[in-house]
Order: C-alpha cells, then structure tokens, then sequence
C-alpha cells in the first residue's frame, strides 16, 4: 500500500498527465488507420521515449498500444479493413452490423468492450505480476534460460502458421544479437571492421526498419485502391448499449479471461486473443447460425479479450524479462533501456516503477471511453487522410527516430537494411515477430546459457538438475519435437 | 521477388554456413571447451537444419522456383519502391552535409509529389514544410537531438 503511495504522484504530474493523453490521441490515430499497427505505433513512440524518464516513456507505450488495439475495430467496422490485426478475427462481424444500419452499435459494442476487457487485463497484471515475481526470486541461470527458450520458440510456433519459418525468423534473430563485442570474451563477432557495429546492432533501429519501414515499403506498393469512405455520419454510440452489455455481461467475462491469460502466454498476444476467443464464443453461443451475419455477441467477447491481452503479455514480460507479443518484446527493450532490468529484482528494487504501471493501465483504460468516443466521432476524417501523404510522413519520422537514438545516419543504414530484409521475409511467408523477440532475448539466452556451461562445466545435464528447469527444459524439448511426433502419429493413423 | 521455399531454405543454409566460415578464428575462452563462436555456430546449426527442411519441402511442393510481387507488373508501384529506397539511402549520404532541414524537406517533397501525384504540389510543400518544421522543433528543440543544419546553419534557432 506505501508503494502504491509512492507511485500515485508518479503517474499523476502533470507532464506525466500530457504524455499519456498525447500518446492516446497517438495510438488512436495509428490504430485508425488501416496499416498501421499497435506494433508500429509502440516502434515509433520508442526514439521519443528514448528521452524520458521511465514512468512517462513506459506510460505512454502502455496508453498508446490500449488505444489503437481498440481503434483497429474502427476501419473494421466501417471499411471491412482491420486497423490492427488484433481486430481482424470480428471485422466482418462489426462490418456485417455496418451493412445493416448498426455501425454505432457495433463500434459502441467494441468501445464499451475494450474499456471493460482493458481494466480486467490490467487487474490481472496487477494480481499476478507480484505472484509471479515472488516464485522467480529462486531462479538461477537454468530457469532463465528455458523461460527464454519457452518464450522464443512459444513465440516461433504460435506467430505463424509454419513453425520451420518462424523458426528460421528467430534464429535470425538471435543471430544478428550475436553481431559486436561478445559479453564474455572480448571477441568481436561479425563485425567486418566497422567501429559502429562493435556496439551491436542497436534494437531501436531494428525495430523501427523491421515493422515500420516494412509496411511503409508494403504500403506504397500496394496495388488494390484504398477504399471509399462512408458518408453517414455516426449517431450515438452509446444507444441500446446497455441492453447489449447486460445480455452478454457472461460473454464480457468469458472474453476477458481468456484475453488475459492467452495473453500472458509466451508468444501469444492480443490479435491470437481474439481469434480464440470469437471462436469460443460462437461455439458456445445460443445463437451460433447468427455468427457472420451481424450477430453482435461475438464482438463482446472478443472485443474484450484483445484489451485484456494486453495486461496479460505484460505479465511474462515484467516478471522474466519474456515477452507475450512483439508490443512487449519493444518495452522489454524499452525496460532496459530504462535501467529497469525486467524480472523479479525490480519487484524488490523498483516497486514504486511497476505500480506506477499498474495506475497507468487502468489510467490508459479509463481515459479509452472519451477518446476513444472521440475519434469515432472523428473517424470520417481519420479515414479520409490519404495513404499516400501518410507513409511519407512515417518515413521521415522513422529516419529521425532512428538518428536519435546515437546522433549517426548508421542507425538508419541498419534501418533499411533491416526493413528491406524484413519486407522480403514476410512476403516470403517468414513472420517478422520471432525475429525481434530473438533480437531482443538473445543476448540474455547466451548470458544465460553460457554462464550456466561454465557453472556446469560443459555438462549439458545441468540444465535439467533443478525441479523447476527440468520441467521447463522438458516442455520446451516436447515442444520442440512436436511436429515430428506429430507427423509420425500422423503415418501410423495412415498405416 | 516471390521464392519457393527450396531458394530461401538454401539462402538459409548458405547463411549458416557463412556463419561456421566467419567464426573459424573466434578465440576459445581460457580453460574452456567453448568460445565466442559457440552460441552463433548453434544457432547456425540449428538454421542449416530448419534451411534443410525448407528445401527437401520445397522441392517436394514443386512449383516454379521464384515469381515476381503482383506490383512488379505496373511501373508505377516499381517506382514508388524504388523511390523510398532512394531517399532513404539519399538522406545517408547527404543530410550530414546539407543538414536535416533541407534534406529533409527535400525527401519528403519528392516522395509525396511522386507517390500522391504532382497536381498535389501545394499540399506537398505545406505538408513538408510543417512536418520538417515540427520535426526540427520536436526533436532538436525539445528532446535536444543534434540534428545537423548543415547549409542553413547560419539561420540555426
């Protein structure tokens, strides 16, 4: 409760205040705005929270991505494009509704879901994190190298539909952390003479080129034409909200707990969230003929379960330094940045920090119902902002946020180089996802696997002594081996 | 350019295989059986396996070895990747010494009357212009980011 204490006049100063409301209004602009994702709105916050103080830098991030995961169901609901893909599992639901006269009810239906499913992540995220931080006090090396392991591979498997590209995608990952001086030896690793990569490979322009500057090139050569932009004008959005909330109040729960704890799964974050939860809902629905057709109920449940993913990813993310989804691999890069090394220690070190977290969310989830009414009101124009004035803009931005970072153009060379590389994998079917997580986690994943060697003395048993590492290296190696344990289930049923 | 999953695989295995060549004579760790070369040669041992399945796949699947993106078709989506790239490696070069301000507004000049057309001249110098205006103030002023005036030094705020 002192902590607590602590932490309230941390999150309500009145810069802290702007920031969270200048990053809403932010997160809502790029959720809006069909191809431009929480992901890459959280990307180019990042140089500017470069320059902040820990709560108003981590504010900001948690305010933003709340308010475009919400604001992906805008264009969803009346272009039948997904803002985000966290709201793609209901856009033809929402649309459906659109088509039928109900758009306000639809978009009311995703706000209302969106606060109530966001405050319910972030009480999750409040009750669990500590829990959480509390057993992870006794990890030593082992634990933190499996929970890595857990959590890149989790993350190569669920990402995409082909665990052998994902796969690929966060080996390349992990690579490109190998490049500059090696921690432990002094060694420079495939840095070819050049002074500015002894340093590594920054992740801030990393992560700028891999999701940003990769959709501004996708954007541009995009060959369908943009689509046209409804005329009518929204009424109220909050008609006959009650009845629909009160009806589905079993579906608002069922929605929220699912979101957070896919969400606070290694690798799973808030667009997996709503797909599942869409198809819960529909399968246990009274009414599952209605589904596809303008049925509202589908939107309850997963309209709440993408808000209250969120808390959830941040719940691995903050306790072990392993992140839910790519929004979180970017904030645990963030959180050391910061000098908030994620895992139980900034429990103990930094309490007021993380509970000044804690208020920003349900600070983030509060302030969602004005702004976010607000830019349903203003989608018309929202939507109406072309395309091709846009990405230009983005661009000049990335090329900026990048030089910050270290004042030196390389940063935007490793930008390019990394976004053309991260352009053609994902057109080549490869997701871009894996790839940050590995970039992020990998130095931690040699800290961890190279001190536990030397402890060990090159005895791979090791990591399998301790109860807990044991379980956890056990499951990551089923995991791993899953798809030939499938695949030769699947001959034997054919024999 | 669109590749079956038999080129990228190879690309992949080729990549590790270049990994193994480049860590040939990283140093050992005293006393140690292993280095700095051990953690990337994993992970290049473990690349070379995924590249190999990719390529027994795609070779499997069969179907053409590679195929172009549907933009590649029309000139114009050519042009509005090629122009991105362009300005990207123009600003590299060049803002250092003509400054981020007419670099800058130089790029996002080209790239709005380019990919929005040149009937929209106005609105590209008025977007460019605040934007480059905002961006200066934002970053130089307010987040103290050196970013270079390069010619206009002599007006620098």
């Amino acid at each position: 409760m002192d902590t607590f204490l602590i932490a309230l006049p941390l999150v309500f100063d009145p810069y802290v205040l702007t920031v969270i409301v200048l990053s809403g209004m932010f997160g809502l602009f790029m959720g809006a705005i069909p191809g431009l994702s929480a992901t890459m709105a959280t990307a180019l916050l990042v140089p500017v929270t470069f320059f902040m103080a820990p709560v108003p830098a981590l504010a900001a991030i948690v305010t933003a991505t709340a308010m475009a995961i919400f604001a992906g169901d805008i264009p969803g609901a009346l272009l039948r494009i997904p803002g985000t893909p966290a709201s793609a599992a209901y856009t033809d639901e929402a649309f459906a509704l659109t088509r039928k006269g109900k758009a306000e009810l639809a978009l009311g239906t995703s706000l209302a879901a969106a606060v109530i499913g966001g405050l319910f992540g972030s009480l999750v995220l409040v009750f669990a994190a500590p829990m959480l931080a509390q057993v992870a006090k006794n990890f030593s090396s082992y634990e933190y190298f499996w929970l890595a392991c857990l959590g890149l591979t989790c993350a190569a498997f669920i990402s995409s539909g082909d665990p052998a590209k994902g796969g690929i995608s966060l080996l390349l990952g992990l690579l490109i952390a190998t490049i500059g001086l090696d921690p432990m030896s002094g060694q420079a690793r495939f840095t070819f003479g050049s002074i500015e990569l002894m340093g590594g490979v920054s992740f801030i322009p990393a992560m700028i080129g891999m999701f940003a500057l990769a959709e501004v090139l996708r954007s541009v050569t995009a060959v369908n034409p943009p689509p046209e932009v409804p005329q009518a004008a929204i009424g109220n959005i909050f008609r006959g909200l009650g009845g629909v909330l009160s009806k589905y109040r079993k579906n608002l729960f069922r929605g929220s707990v699912i979101g957070a704890a896919v969400g606070a799964l290694p690798g799973a974050g808030s667009d997996i969230a709503a797909w599942i939860s869409y198809a819960v809902s529909k399968k246990f629905s009274k009414e599952p003929e209605k589904f596809g057709t303008g049925h509202v109920e589908g939107l309850v449940d997963a309209g709440s379960s993408n808000n209250a993913a969120l808390g959830g990813t941040w719940v691995p993310a903050l306790v072990f330094g392993i992140p839910g989804d790519s929004i979180t691999a970017i904030v645990i890069g963030v959180l050391y940045l910061k000098g908030m090394n994620p895992g139980p220690t900034v429990f103990l070190q930094q309490p007021q920090l993380i509970y000044a977290i804690f208020i920003t969310f349900f600070l983030a989830n509060l302030l969602l119902l004005p702004l976010g009414f607000a830019s349903i009101k203003a989608s018309k124009q929202l939507l109406r902002i072309h395309r091709m004035v846009l990405m230009p803009v983005i661009l000049i931005f990335c090329m900026v946020g990048t030089f910050a970072i270290n004042n030196t153009v390389f940063g935007i060379g490793i930008m390019l180089v990394l976004g053309l590389i991260a352009y053609l994998m994902e057109e080549n079917g490869f997701p871009i996802a894996p790839a940050i997580l590995g970039l992020v986690l990998g130095p931690l994943l040699e800290d961890a696997f190279m001190t536990s060697m030397i402890k060990g003395d090159g005895n791979l048993l090791t990591f399998f002594e301790r109860p807990i590492a044991a379980v956890l290296g056990v499951v990551c190696v089923l995991i791993w081996l899953s798809p030939l344990l499938r695949r030769r289930r699947g001959r034997v049923a054919a024999e | 350019m669109k590749v079956s999953d038999a080129i990228s695989g190879a690309v992949f295995v080729l990549l590790a295989a270049a990994v193994y060549w480049f860590t040939k004579d990283f140093r050992q760790m005293p006393g140690q059986n292993y280095g700095a070369a051990f953690f990337p040669r994993t992970i290049a041992t473990c690349m070379a396996g995924l590249g190999l399945l990719l390529v027994v796949r795609g070779l499997r699947a069969g179907g053409p070895w590679a195929a172009s993106f549907d933009w590649m078709a029309s000139p114009r989506h050519i042009g509005n990747f090629a122009i991105v790239i362009a300005v990207l490696v123009a600003y590299i070069l060049f803002s250092g010494t003509i400054g981020f301000p007419l670099a800058g507004f130089a790029g996002l000049l080209v790239l709005i009357l380019w990919l929005r057309g040149p009937a929209h001249w106005l609105q590209a110098i008025v977007v460019s212009a605040v934007c480059v205006a905002g961006m200066m103030y934002f970053f130089g002023e307010v987040l103290r980011v050196p970013l270079p005036w390069g010619l206009l030094q002599g007006v620098a705020w």
